[in-house]
């Protein structure tokens, strides 16, 4: 039973988040990789604004710029705080850019057929505000409270030390060399990030297969439905599924399109949710932040969100009102 | 050789191994069983990007390499700047690399069957009938059998080339099913055995589809019963068929389920996209 069926199932489910998620995580380290190699320290610091709260309100709107979506972003914030970034600013970049962007906005748009600018605008907005709320919030905390002990060292070891200008009359070979160190540096980053995600889609897999005992367990989206006319179970249970199911930001809108015997406001905590914090992100983010610290943030999110949801519910299900239906538009056009 | 170099070549080789899959999977044309469309050409692209950074780095192994910055200044800060240096301190874990990255893909790669046990379309809903509110409401009260009947294109023997999907989905709603009830149509699908508790008479086996959104993690099976009035048809489980028949509706345990009555069916080619993505 063991080998013949839960292997086999197990191992289809790990290949296929594996070979979906790993070439945006492969993205983010190139883009990683070039920033250490070819970003002076601070360069990005200086170009947000020196009031720090309009730098974490700037920082939740530069996916728009650099869209990356979950697995792609944590590499590259990694860098960028290494490289001199403030963890606030990374970390409301980190939240908000896989939802902040237009590659998400576009996706939202075209799942929810009836709301469609409503659902994505929502969405954005909801995802910039929490961003903002928690990047705000951070910039209260000290830096050894939210990052890793050894990321905490490598920053106080580059500041005790030189400063990087990157020399730009190079000879030819320096510049080869250059090149050599961003990408090796690019592959340290995918290895270092890679173990870590390969644990949290493990961790999805093993979820997602049927247990190879009990075949009349019942499947975890039938538990779902069940909550979805609790006022506080129906979030809870949405963001929980969104964190077990791992999914892209990108693409997660389809998913909660079909979640329909829920109202808007639970599929809008799950779709803001669900790119900020899920399973594999939870050992992603263990690459540079500190565990407790991605605990409060976890816990924090939950409620934040959650209590969101369940306040603004009453606007989120106005939108539904007096909505021409998209269909006959289109068969009379 | 030096431990550096030994784990740029152990980190290479990770890179190589996790590139190889997609592309792998993308060549053996079974890309469609773990992703859905929109995500094939980046995922044979990333794959093909791994292995080009595994190669080059593995090909650089053994160079050594400064950072290439002005390091000239006048403090000291306890270290040599005469030698070349890497701009992480940390080290990478070999053993975690080929432990964590290499092997369990090798394993997966080795024990995937590309598709999902029979368990497990059970699993994922294959005998479940789930409602999807939002795909007719979308339609209101314009949608009607005249809108269905110029919309979907017929056979030449007279059968609406329905889509599984919106079948299934057709069930639960009273005014939909009006619509749809008594309707010949063919469909496209797999099939397999039916449920024994909900086929007492025999007479009956499953088409499926999955469906899927990013991947196959996220995916869901959806199956409508096929209803023979002579013998079961001698298939194996999983041949892709196309089935013919009358809709039909039929209430068990108070919830509705649409099936198609005095089916033929006769096998057929995969689809180039077998896991439609829903509407």
């Amino acid at each position: 039973m063991f080998l013949d069926t839960w292997l086999p199932d197990f191992s289809f489910l790990f290949l296929s988040i594996l070979v979906e998620g790993a070439p945006f995580i492969l993205l983010g380290t190139i883009i990683s990789g070039f920033i250490d190699v070819y970003l002076p320290s601070g360069a990005i610091d200086r170009l947000l604004p020196r009031n720090r709260g309009l730098a974490v309100l700037m920082s939740g709107l530069l996916g728009i710029i650099f869209p990356v979506c979950e697995c792609a972003v944590v590499p590259v914030i990694r860098r960028l705080v290494k490289k001199g970034l403030p963890p606030a600013c990374a970390i409301t970049y980190m939240l908000a850019a896989p939802i902040v962007n237009p590659v998400t906005f576009l996706s939202t748009y075209s799942a929810f057929k009836k709301i469609p600018l409503e659902m994505a605008g929502s969405r954005l907005l909801f995802g910039y505000v929490i961003a903002v709320i928690v990047g705000l919030i951070l910039l209260r905390v000290g830096v050894g409270r939210i990052l890793k002990p050894r990321i905490v060292g490598e920053l106080r070891e580059a500041e005790s030390s030189h400063d990087h200008h990157p020399d730009h009359g190079s000879t030819l070979l320096e510049k080869k060399n250059r090149l050599i160190m961003a990408l090796r540096a690019a592959m340290r980053d995918f290895v270092d990030v890679g173990i870590y995600f390969v644990i949290g889609i493990t961790i999805v897999a093993i979820v997602n297969t049927p247990p190879p005992v009990d075949q009349q367990t019942i499947p975890l989206r039938d538990y779902i439905d069940g909550t979805a006319e609790s006022i506080w179970g129906a979030p809870a249970a949405l963001m929980g599924l969104s964190f077990l199911l791992s999914l892209c930001s990108t693409s997660d809108a389809f998913i909660a399109a079909t979640l329909d015997t829920f109202s808007n406001g639970p599929r809008l905590a799950f779709l803001v949710f669900g790119p900020m914090m899920d399973v594999k992100l939870l050992f992603l983010y263990s690459t540079i932040l500190s565990r407790k610290f991605i605990l409060i943030l976890a816990a924090g999110l939950f409620i934040g969100i959650g209590t969101l949801s369940v306040l603004l519910e009453p606007i989120f299900e106005g939108f539904e009102r007096n909505k021409a239906p998209p269909f006959s538009q289109g068969i009379q056009e | 050789m030096n431990k550096a170099t030994f784990n740029q070549i152990i980190s290479s080789l990770a890179t190589i191994s996790w590139g190889g899959v997609p592309v792998y999977l993308y060549t053996r044309g079974l890309i469609g069983e773990y992703l859905s469309e929109s995500f094939h050409v980046i995922a044979l692209s990333g794959g093909l990007a791994m292995i080009v950074l595994g190669l080059f780095n593995l090909l650089h192994a053994r160079r050594q390499v400064g950072c290439g910055h002005d390091h000239s200044h006048e403090h000291d800060h306890g270290h040599d700047h005469g030698h070349e240096h890497e701009h992480d301190h940390h080290e990478q874990n070999p053993v975690a690399a080929i432990c964590l990255m290499i092997i369990p893909v090798m394993l997966c790669t080795g024990f995937t069957k590309h598709e999902y046990s029979k368990e497990a379309l059970r699993w994922k809903g294959l005998y479940k009938q789930r409602t999807l509110k939002s795909l007719y409401s979308t339609y209101n009260t314009e949608f009607t059998r005249e809108l269905l009947e110029k919309r979907t294109p017929k056979t030449s023997e007279g059968n609406f080339l329905l889509q599984l999907t919106e079948l299934y989905w057709s069930a639960g709603d009273e005014k939909i099913m009006k619509i749809y009830d008594g309707l010949p149509a063919q469909l496209e699908g797999r099939l397999i055995e039916e449920e024994p508790t909900l086929n007492p008479d025999n007479t009956r086996k499953r088409l499926y589809r999955v469906v899927m959104t990013c991947c196959a993690a996220d995916a869901q099976v959806l199956g409508v019963p096929l209803e023979f009035s002579t013998s079961l048809p001698a298939l194996a489980d999983k041949t892709w068929i196309t089935a013919r028949g009358k809709v039909a509706f039929e209430l068990i345990d108070g919830q509705h389920f649409a099936y198609l009555s005095d089916c033929e069916v006769e096998a057929t080619e995969p689809p180039e996209t077998q896991n439609r993505r829903r509407p």
